[in-house]
């Protein structure tokens, strides 16, 4: 409760339905068949997500870090960091 | 006030004529505080006075019932006079005795009372032990809002929770009645009610020993129980496994609810319908970021809650964008820990780091040996800035979890990857 709330966005307001009562609510009937069942959400998955896509933005700019010269990056770092332990 | 006694005398005639033919969901309905009955009766309550009601329905039934029925009587009766006044929905009040906090202590003794000859009963009752213990649940929690509201002890949930306790006891121990009039066709929907209020008073630890008890409870098999029954009862388990970080057993439960949830029929079917599929859905869809299944855009377009949730953890999952999983983390975290679901989410950050690396993989060509440095810059870039040593760290983790198969070469700061499939898909990865 203590986190401010101000930098958050507006919240869907199902989220806040579901803050006030997240009980599991009693269902109205006992028995129901496979017919009256919705299985769409049991569908709507992916599991073939770990493909070898590159072209996302974050893909090309990982690519554009991964091939700079090593002076400027990762080595310049190293040394601040060799600095300061010195 | 004659109409009083015959509106009074012809509901005593509905229940003694359910309990004649054995009829229990009429009878249960006839002791139910929503019902019809519950309404055409309030007049008759107010002005009657509790000695007279009492005497008329002694005169009327059974010892036992008697009990109960009175015991319901005086539950109306307190929410009767209480309507209109200071009680049931008014946010001030003052008085000593919460209007509130009496109609679920006279529910309590009601269920007690019915308790008291429940075990010589059998399965067609169960209906009534339903309603009494429903009723329990909704006005004991009902109760124990109203006194936190007004500053004063909040415990009516908690007694309920030992009376439900008798109530599921006489349902698994029941080894007299044959099967199929047996109590024990009781126990899961008594059980479901029980976690309800055990995850409601963050009590979940006492869980573990009412399963124990349907463990040893010699019960049918669960699949021969109505499926509401199966279904609620997979989901507290499936949540249990969770909060036990036993993820794939959770999976299987939660999915088990998740398939057999009913379409609904009607508005406000569906709607509650729905709340219980996101409800499902908020403890299935991290248990699957871990076992490396995520759920597809049409999902959360279907669902924008949960898209605000948890789908930007499933893009930086995807794409090994760890920055934006860490930027997600710190804005969410107060959501998350109210869904419970925040330490499963925190864990899921190791996928995107694989996804990273997985990348910096690809990106040097699949080779088999890329220097440590390379993976340094690659967090680098996703913001997370890191000493040599800690990125070797990182990189064993991932070696030990079995997110990447191959070693590291200390001497020439150099990851060699294993030639076939160094990145094995996460299905086959144990959690």
């Amino acid at each position: 409760m203590s986190i401010p709330q101000q930098q958050q966005p507006p919240k869907p307001p199902q989220l806040s339905a579901l803050e006030e009562d997240d009980e599991f609510e009693d269902f109205a009937i006992e028995n129901w068949t496979e017919a009256d069942e919705d299985h769409e959400d049991a569908l709507l998955w992916d599991d073939n997500w770990d493909d070898e896509d590159l072209n996302d933005e974050f893909t090309r700019q990982l690519r554009a870090e991964l091939i700079k010269p090593a002076s400027d990056a990762t080595s310049g770092q190293q040394q601040q960091a060799q600095q300061q332990q010195q | 006030m004659a109409n009083n006694r015959e509106a009074l005398q012809s509901y005593l005639a509905r229940i003694s004529n359910s309990l004649d033919t054995e009829n229990g969901a009429l009878l249960a309905s006839l002791v139910k505080i929503n019902d019809a009955h519950a309404k055409t009766l309030q007049p008759v309550v107010r002005s009657m006075k509790v000695q007279a009601l009492e005497s008329t329905v002694r005169n009327r039934l059974d010892e036992n019932w008697a009990e109960v029925v009175c015991g319901h009587l005086k539950v109306l009766k307190e929410m009767a006079n209480a309507t209109g006044s200071n009680g049931f929905g008014s946010e001030s009040g003052g008085g000593i005795d919460i209007p509130e906090v009496v109609a679920a202590e006279l529910q309590n003794s009601t269920a007690q009372a019915f308790h008291q000859f429940f075990p010589s009963q059998t399965r067609w009752c169960l209906p009534v032990l339903y309603a009494l213990n429903g009723d329990l649940w909704s006005l004991s929690a009902q109760a124990d809002d109203v006194s936190r509201k007004r500053g004063s002890k909040a415990g009516r949930l908690e007694e309920a929770a030992r009376t439900m306790n008798k109530a599921f006891s006489y349902c698994v121990t029941d080894r007299f009645s044959p099967l199929e009039r047996s109590r024990k066709w009781g126990t899961y929907h008594i059980v479901n009610l029980l976690f309800k209020t055990y995850f409601k008073l963050t009590q979940t630890n006492l869980c573990s020993t009412i399963l124990r008890s349907v463990a040893a409870g010699d019960l049918p098999d669960l699949e021969r129980y109505p499926i509401a029954d199966q279904v609620t009862f997979k989901f507290y388990v499936g949540v249990l496994s969770f909060y036990n970080e036993q993820y794939k057993k959770a999976e299987e439960e939660l999915s088990f609810a998740l398939w057999h949830c009913p379409t609904g029929k009607g508005k406000q079917a569906r709607k509650r319908i729905e709340k219980i599929r996101i409800l499902i859905l908020n403890y299935l869809i991290p248990t699957r970021f871990i076992l490396g299944f995520l759920p597809s855009a049409s999902l959360f377009i279907k669902y924008p809650a949960l898209d605000y949730l948890y789908g930007n953890f499933a893009l930086a999952i995807r794409r090994g964008d760890v920055r934006l999983f860490d930027e997600t983390l710190y804005r969410l975290q107060r959501d998350l820990i109210n869904r419970g679901t925040y330490l499963t989410v925190e864990r899921a950050r190791a996928l995107a780091a694989r996804m990273l690396f997985k990348k910096v993989w690809l990106i040097n060509q699949r080779s088999t040996r890329i220097p440590m440095a390379q993976f340094q810059r690659a967090l680098h870039l996703a913001g997370t800035d890191v000493t040599p040593d800690a990125v070797a760290c990182m990189l064993a983790n991932m070696i030990d979890k079995g997110y990447l198969k191959g070693y590291l070469s200390f001497e020439k700061q150099m990851v060699v990857t294993a030639k076939e499939d160094p990145f094995p898909n996460l299905k086959v990865v144990s959690v």
